[in-house]
């Protein structure tokens, strides 16, 4: 449970962390981040990376569990990069249900 | 030539020099995090659920039956991923010979979790893939050692070099574009190596110092005047029983067990038995490898005949504890099964980042050749060898598998047998490799595989009680995991299989990525 709770927190900071960069921002919203919020976006996503330690060294203990966190970093981070990758953008996204309505009407 | 240009030219020639063998190790090293449970399902005939109080009872008074008089009795208990008891036995006249560890040695036999007498198959089960890892096979295991720690070592600079020459680390941690040739093979290579960087790091320098003491002996020699003296002060032997002469009963194991688990705070992973039957004899208790991350021996040493407390673990100095730490570490005993997983997907993405680095440069190359059907020899050489070993290997390491289940069961050096099916099926492969078109060798033995997994999968639920649903339904979850992990990788290659078959060719043939959609280069 601790462990998932970790994962998730590592998941959400990596989010956060991606949505501070413009090429993924613009995926996401279809379009870029003001500098202000780049960075607030990349702190709080830092903040969150941080944080999934804990409940981490929760689950496993401090020596299992410093490892284990790593792997669930790279676990966390991979899933976002197949979401990122297969998941179509904001704009494609907005195009086809355009397209959709379109040919209902 | 700049450091970043100095950087990439030492990464890729490193790289490809160790490419395929860096595949093979962390192929077999990566499954060998299942070593238990491939033990497991090579022995389907052990089945029934441990129960530790029957086998400590029943355990000693089948040694004594078979092994009187005998020098050494060992048991080894299964830890909470495998089942069975193995009891080993050494003769008085046997010197120092250690016996090999389930490989059809006839001074051994198989209890089953009750505690039960069972004929179980010859085979060196999981413990194959973890030898294979890091002594290679069929050549002399020093040699073997040194080259995979050659192989380690240059693992180590492609690693920190391949940081240095990767421009956008940060900027392309989330990115990978599928479909467009080179750019997506080199993403895909960076994606499976900077995503798991910290284990990667990890494993490669814990990997060179499980042997650190054979690699660079100097300090060994210097402060103990050789390795061998340094090992003896380090990591001592028990000292040897002599025989008294006069008979005496052995104490009841369990008792022993009891208060060694107590003194630990663990769990006992094999007891070994000096001169049993001896007024001398004395046990030793082993305590589970499992139990914490420091990979190191802790016994506690009993008189057997009056069940005296002889010696409780040595304390470990600062230096031994460090190393077995680390050795802890690069073999994940410890893990759990969550761990264990997260453990094995990062060393796939391992043998993803050294496949496509070798892949890569082929796909950087092809392009490039002046007469792009008629390659020179150094290229056609790795694209060669890529297929086989990159393809070869896998497909090689399924017939082992599929030995282990087709080989009768009582045939003669049997284990050997199961071995020599995986090197003859490469060798097959390989010939394929050689032979058959680039596109279709790919094919052929990618597909193959998909189909050789799939039906062990298929086998199991015919020929053991282990198959797939049946493991479901009992909640055996190793086995379970298995039989899905025959299934997933069944899937895996007949996607490859695919994706092989409809590869873009050098020639200009097959599909092409249209000029507008690729990424302007850098």
């Amino acid at each position: 449970m601790m462990a998932l709770l970790s994962f998730l927190l590592a998941l959400a900071g990596f989010a956060l962390m991606g949505l501070s960069q413009t090429d993924h921002h613009r995926w996401a919203y279809a379009r870029a981040p003001a500098r202000a919020l780049a960075r607030r976006l990349r702190v709080a996503g830092a903040i969150f990376v941080l944080l999934s330690l804990l409940p981490a060294a929760a689950a496993w203990g401090w020596a299992f569990g410093s490892f284990g966190w790593f792997g669930l970093l790279s676990l966390a981070a991979a899933i976002l990069l197949i979401i990122r990758t297969y998941l179509p953008s904001r704009a494609a996204r907005d195009a086809a249900s355009t397209t959709k309505k379109q040919g209902k009407s | 030539m700049s450091l970043r240009q100095s950087q990439s030219l030492l990464h890729t020639w490193s790289g490809l020099l160790v490419g395929w063998i860096l595949f093979g190790i962390f192929l077999a090293g990566t499954v060998s995090f299942w070593r238990d449970e491939i033990s497991r399902w090579a022995r389907p005939e052990l089945s029934a659920p441990f129960d530790r109080e029957a086998v400590l009872k029943a355990a000693p008074a089948e040694l004594a039956k078979r092994a009187p008089g005998a020098k050494g009795w060992s048991i080894d208990l299964p830890g909470d991923r495998n089942s069975g008891v193995l009891l080993r036995w050494q003769s008085q006249e046997d010197g120092g010979r250690r016996p090999r560890r389930g490989a059809g040695d006839e001074n051994s036999q198989w209890l089953d979790g009750a505690g039960n007498p069972v004929v179980v198959r010859e085979t060196a089960g999981g413990d194959f893939f973890y030898r294979l890892h890091f002594d290679l096979h069929y050549v002399p295991v020093l040699w073997a050692r040194w080259f995979v720690g050659f192989c380690a070592l240059l693992m180590l600079v492609a690693i920190v070099t391949g940081v240095i020459t990767h421009k956008k680390i940060f900027r392309d941690f989330f990115t990978f574009r599928p479909g467009r040739r080179q750019r997506s093979w080199l993403d895909g290579h960076n994606a499976a190596a900077v995503l798991t960087l910290p284990f990667h790091l990890m494993i490669t320098y814990t990997g060179l110092i499980t042997l650190m003491t054979l690699y660079m002996p100097w300090p060994a020699v210097a402060t103990y005047g050789s390795r061998q003296a340094m090992i003896a002060e380090q990591f001592p032997r028990p000292p040897e029983v002599e025989r008294s002469g006069k008979p005496e009963q052995l104490v009841p194991l369990a008792g022993l067990v009891d208060r060694a688990e107590a003194l630990w705070g663990g769990r006992a992973g094999g007891i070994l038995i000096a001169q049993p039957g001896d007024a001398a004899q004395q046990v030793m208790v082993r305590r589970r490898l499992a139990d914490r991350i420091v990979d190191g021996e802790q016994t506690i040493r009993f008189d057997g005949s009056t069940g005296a407390l002889l010696a409780g673990p040595r304390p470990e100095s600062a230096g031994v504890v460090a190393r077995g730490a680390m050795i802890g570490l690069h073999a994940g005993r410890f893990a759990d099964t969550g761990i264990r997983w997260l453990l094995f997907l990062s060393g796939l993405a391992g043998t993803g980042m050294a496949a496509s680095g070798l892949i890569l440069w082929t796909v950087k190359r092809r392009e490039k050749q002046p007469d792009p059907a008629r390659p020179p020899l150094g290229f056609r050489i790795v694209e060669r060898l890529n297929i086989a070993f990159l393809a070869g290997m896998p497909l090689a390491m399924t017939g082992f598998l599929w030995a282990n289940r087709l080989l009768p069961l009582g045939s003669s050096a049997r284990a050997d047998a199961e071995i020599g099916a995986m090197f003859q099926l490469w060798a097959v492969a390989i010939i394929v490799a050689i032979l058959a078109p680039t596109r279709l060798a790919w094919t052929m033995l990618l597909g193959a595989t998909a189909v050789s997994l799939a039906g062990l999968a298929i086998a199991d639920g015919l020929l053991t009680a282990n198959g797939l649903p049946a493991s479901i339904a009992r909640g055996d979850w190793g086995m379970a995991a298995m039989g899905a992990g025959f299934l997933a990788f069944a899937l895996l290659f007949a996607w490859l299989a695919r994706h092989a078959a409809h590869r873009s060719q050098p020639a200009g043939r097959g599909r092409r990525v249209p000029q507008s959609a690729a990424v302007p280069a850098e």
